[in-house]
């Protein structure tokens, strides 16, 4: 039997959901200016030591959890879009929402009461 | 007489055994296995196999194509391919073969008869039959993009005039064919076909934005300002490696992006 797959008939165009730059270019560009700025973030932080220039770890711990949550956004986009899996999709989206907040708060905490990130990779590396 | 013996003696010397038609040399057979997939939507139930058949390389042309219509003349005539111009310019005969997406007419065979060619379908597209795609929703994005020229203001009483630099833009982008390779061998395609609207189509797309003569630039633009549309491209090149024409989509997807992100 044939099953009807598209939206309208074979003769109609597909249609686009309403244009957001949010979704589209800002976030596009967003999304490139992170990770190009995580390049010079990282050697600053190679070069100096993190409990010495403390808003250089937070800025380097706030963007690299930013950078990882837009990549895994990116693969539950890709694979697990609500569209297709209204249940997995968004229970997805909202456990790494979760994860993203509790890493933010966690790496705060490690930064402003521990080593803080830098020093500790430092120490991972000479380990 | 005399005149009568010349004759048949002439004959004699032209019909002589000596001088008897050129045998053609004989070719020796060099037989080579093309395992392609077969599914037949008269038995929906029966799964796709992939069946065998042996072609004598000597006695076929030196492209896929023609072993896919030797095989369809002289062995089984159910087997179903599309094809049109056998010259890589109508794009009918897009399918998968060892592995990569490409124009049976201009992909040669491999002639190491002890390798084995594999024949596939486009991959991740709904099959009609055996090596038939359904190009259904790829023909509906690509007419979503409005592949036309769009110009409110069509210059009085003459041609649209471009310059050769304007013209050049264009250059790399007008010779698709719109086989669908590059789109099927995309994987974000694969995943996000529904509204992804893959390589070929954003080519298209970016060809009229790039032309002088379209005014309708910031409309095209707008309306692939989403999360789907445009940006589902992760810049996995497999359009750029596979296209049959040479072409670059990937480039043009790039342009598309760097546009959106300047306007």
């Amino acid at each position: 039997m044939f099953v009807a797959i598209y939206k309208g008939s074979v003769n109609d165009p597909t249609t686009f959901p309403p244009p957001s730059k949010t979704h589209g270019s800002y976030h596009w560009a967003f999304e490139r200016l992170l990770s190009a700025g995580l390049v010079p973030l990282t050697v600053a932080a190679f070069v100096t030591s993190g409990s010495n220039y403390a808003l250089l770890d937070g800025i380097l711990g706030v963007s690299l959890v930013m950078h990882s949550h837009i990549g895994f956004d990116s693969v539950v986009v890709d694979y697990l879009h609500a569209r297709k899996f209204p249940i997995i999709g968004r229970v997805m989206t909202w456990t790494l929402r979760a994860a993203t907040v509790a890493t933010l708060v966690g790496v705060y905490q490690f930064n402003t009461n521990d080593i803080g990130l830098t020093e500790l990779i430092a120490k991972v590396w000479h380990a | 007489m005399r005149n009568s013996a010349l004759k048949s003696s002439v004959r004699t010397f032209a019909s002589s055994s000596a001088r008897s038609q050129a045998v053609p040399t004989e070719k020796p057979v060099l037989s080579k296995q093309f395992k392609i997939y077969r599914w037949n939507p008269d038995e929906p139930a029966k799964k796709p196999t992939l069946q065998t058949y042996n072609v004598d390389l000597n006695q076929c042309g030196p492209m896929i194509l023609d072993a896919l219509i030797k095989i369809k003349n002289e062995m089984d005539p159910t087997l179903t391919f599309r094809r049109s111009c056998r010259e890589g310019i109508c794009g009918s005969c897009a399918m998968n073969i060892n592995g990569q997406n490409t124009l049976a007419c201009l992909c040669r065979i491999d002639r190491d008869a002890n390798k084995d060619t594999k024949i596939y379908p486009l991959p991740h597209m709904y099959i009609v039959k055996d090596l038939v795609p359904d190009l259904t929703l790829f023909y509906k994005q690509y007419k979503s993009i409005e592949p036309y020229l769009k110009n409110d203001n069509p210059p009085e009483g003459r041609e649209h005039l471009q310059s050769p630099e304007d013209r050049r833009k264009l250059d790399g982008m007008y010779e698709c064919i719109l086989c669908a390779c590059c789109s099927t061998s995309c994987p974000s395609y694969w995943w996000n076909q529904d509204e992804y609207l893959g390589p070929a189509t954003l080519m298209a797309a970016y060809r009229w934005m790039a032309d002088s003569r379209d005014t309708y630039g910031a409309q095209r633009k707008e309306k692939l300002q989403n999360e789907l549309s445009l940006y589902r491209c992760h810049t996995i090149f497999n359009c750029a490696r596979t296209c049959p024409k040479g072409l670059n989509p990937a480039a043009a997807i790039a342009k598309i992006k760097l546009e959106l992100a300047a306007d």
